[in-house]
């Protein structure tokens, strides 16, 4: 399978006095159309990746190739086109925007690449709605739905301009076990049917155990990782538990 | 600058949810629209009614024979000082007063120009001899500029031969009514029976106390061959000045006054108003400003979030920025055109319902579309500060903060 996102020796720091290392060269390749988890402990650089990886902030050096595209320097908000056209993000947070109605904001990515969208865009937008089961939802407003709701409502945004990759840090994060299970369950569902690249960071490690490939951070820096089918369920969750991680430095 | 539907959208929906903040800003805007629209219009009018007043039914410049100017004081037949001839002289009379007359006929702007025979005269009744004005005037200029028809308080405007019109003053004085006959004295000590026509009210008590007659009873009664003023009346009454400055370059032997240089107080009267209208209105534009900038700048930060989110999933820093450029600029449109109608209203209640003015509002296109523009202008300038910061925002710092 080809390689969608590659990253090289990547570092981040921040502070300019005394310098946080927050990642230390990382170097990475993440499969086209897979499922990767990133996992670690709070505090292991892994959201930083992940917003890394999003061109939501930028490495302090390093390589990052997205779909052979080089996004190693430049600044943040000169990427907003290609956040817009290619990359999901689904957060921990849904951070939908209260003054829209839920599908209003599922359309968002659509108006902002092309202005008022035209009747198949709506078309494509209910249909989304109603893969994820939110559909009858399309006239509320953010603050009148469940957490649950609230989150399908981020994935279809995510998902709505058919990106590339799609990113999601925690994203069950605030919601309840079963919940939590259930919008896990419609969003890799909806993502392996579109053929879409997954990249999520999670610290739950029942949820990595969905995934394809699981990449462990710890301290900043890839501790093992792994594809889930090479290495069977059971040696998976022994490797999970594993709390150890020894670098070779 | 191409405005992008979904920037106009999101502006508009953050205004529409942000009821009332968005009622605020908007509130202070038509407020401070009306209120500027209104004092214009007031004060505009007051001093429209104040200058009219004063120089409505007089000349705005006149044209008076050379003042003293030097002569030599030699004897004609050498260099033996004479005594007895004055140092400096004055003319009496302006004797080429038709080619003045035919170079202002040639001049635009102009509503009236009288040749007027002006001296003093004694009215002489019951015993008692009074001091009056006299002038005479061609009849129909004299008409236009002292609006005889219009201030006539009886009687009627006739000017011919032996008919003289009489200000207000002079007839209570002499209990005189249309068609009584009175002797007039000139100041050489010879006089003439007049009949009174008509009795006019012109406002002032010096304005009332002339007599007005035809151009040519006035010479003689004066004993002039030529005429010792030209009244002109102009259409705009405050370019007056300018005119008169104009003509000064062009004539050296009349001396040309403009009826601001013989009423400094008024002007003086008028500037300090205007000033401090003026400064008040520059404080209500300022009180505004302050208010628009502070609310926008709240909102900047309440929808910080919802920008850093926007950023995230496409917006680029210019549509941030002009997401908030936008909410200034409607709520600066918006907030003018309502001041407009209620400044309007507030102008027509003010005359039409208090009925507490004694003037008319000076209700002109320049009251209403400054203070609209000053306001469009200042709500943009002010939303600049806001989207500035929105376009620098980037959005890790919602996500990652909150």
């Amino acid at each position: 399978m080809a390689e969608i996102v590659v990253v090289k020796d990547l570092t981040k720091s921040y502070g300019q006095l005394v310098k946080t290392l927050v990642l230390k060269n990382i170097t990475y390749s993440f499969e086209k159309g897979s499922f990767t988890a990133v996992i670690g402990p709070s505090g292991s650089g892994k959201s930083t990746l992940l917003n890394i990886l999003g061109l939501l902030e930028r490495p302090t050096s390093g390589q990052l190739i997205i779909d052979g595209q080089d996004f190693s320097r430049g600044e943040v908000n000169d990427y907003s086109e290609y956040r817009n056209r290619h990359l999901g993000f689904i957060f921990q947070f849904h951070y939908l925007l209260p003054e829209f109605t839920v599908l209003e904001n599922v359309l968002l990515p659509v108006w902002i690449e092309a202005g008022r969208p035209e009747g198949a865009i709506y078309r494509k937008a209910l249909e989304l709605m109603s893969a994820i089961g939110i559909s009858q939802l399309k006239d509320k407003y953010p603050a009148e739905i469940s957490g649950g709701e609230q989150q399908r409502t981020a994935i279809a945004r995510a998902l709505i301009n058919d990106p590339r990759i799609v990113l999601a840090d925690e994203p069950t994060g605030n919601l309840d076990r079963e919940t939590g299970f259930a919008v896990l369950e419609v969003m890799t569902g909806m993502i392996r049917e579109l053929g879409t690249t997954l990249i999520m960071v999670t610290h739950d490690r029942e949820i990595a155990l969905r995934a394809e490939r699981v990449v462990e951070l710890v301290d900043g820096r890839i501790c093992r990782s792994f594809v889930v089918k090479e290495e069977g369920v059971e040696r998976v969750k022994t490797l999970l538990e594993d709390r150890r991680c020894v670098f070779s430095d | 600058m191409i405005i992008r539907p979904y920037e106009l959208y999101i502006a508009f929906r953050f205004l529409v949810k942000g009821r009332f903040q968005t009622l605020l800003i908007f509130g202070g805007v038509a407020m401070g629209v009306a209120v500027q629209f209104f004092l214009n219009s007031l004060i505009g009018g007051l001093q429209v009614s104040l200058v009219e007043r004063t120089v409505g039914t007089s000349p705005h410049i006149i044209m008076l024979p050379r003042e003293a100017y030097p002569t030599s004081i030699l004897a004609e037949s050498g260099q033996i000082l004479d005594y007895r001839k004055a140092p400096v002289v004055s003319d009496r009379e302006i004797l080429q007063w038709e080619q003045y007359l035919e170079w202002l006929k040639k001049q635009s702007g102009l509503k009236a120009i009288c040749p007027v025979a002006s001296g003093q005269g004694f009215i002489e009744r019951n015993g008692i001899s009074v001091a009056v004005a006299i002038k005479g005037v061609d009849p129909a200029q004299g008409a236009v500029i002292y609006k005889f028809n219009k201030n006539l308080s009886s009687g009627q405007a006739l000017l011919s031969g032996e008919s003289v019109i009489v200000g207000l003053n002079v007839a209570e004085k002499f209990q005189l009514q249309p068609g009584d006959r009175l002797f007039i004295r000139n100041d050489r000590g010879s006089g003439a029976f007049f009949t009174v026509s008509g009795i006019i009210d012109l406002g002032s008590a010096p304005a009332n106390s002339i007599v007005f007659m035809s151009l040519e009873r006035g010479q003689k009664f004066l004993s002039l061959t030529g005429i010792n003023m030209i009244e002109v009346q102009i259409l705009d009454v405050f370019k007056a000045e300018k005119l008169a400055s104009a003509w000064r370059n062009e004539f050296s032997r009349v001396n040309i006054e403009s009826w601001q240089e013989r009423n400094r107080e008024l002007l003086t009267a008028l500037r300090s108003q205007s000033t401090s209208s003026n400064l008040i209105q520059f404080f209500i534009l300022f009180s505004i400003s302050l208010g628009i900038a502070s609310v926008l700048g709240i909102s900047a930060i309440q929808k910080s979030r919802q920008l850093g989110i926007l950023k995230a999933i496409g917006v680029d820093n210019r549509g941030a920025a002009r997401i908030f450029l936008i909410q200034g600029l409607t709520i600066g449109l918006s907030g003018s055109l309502t001041g407009i109608i209620v400044g309007y209203a507030l102008s027509i209640f003010f005359t039409e319902v208090l009925g507490a003015a004694t003037f008319d509002l000076k209700l002109e296109a320049a009251n209403f579309i400054v203070p609209a523009i000053l306001a469009v202008v200042i709500s943009s300038l002010a939303s600049l500060s806001p989207a500035r910061k929105a376009a620098r925002l980037t959005p890790i710092e919602v996500i990652r903060y909150g």
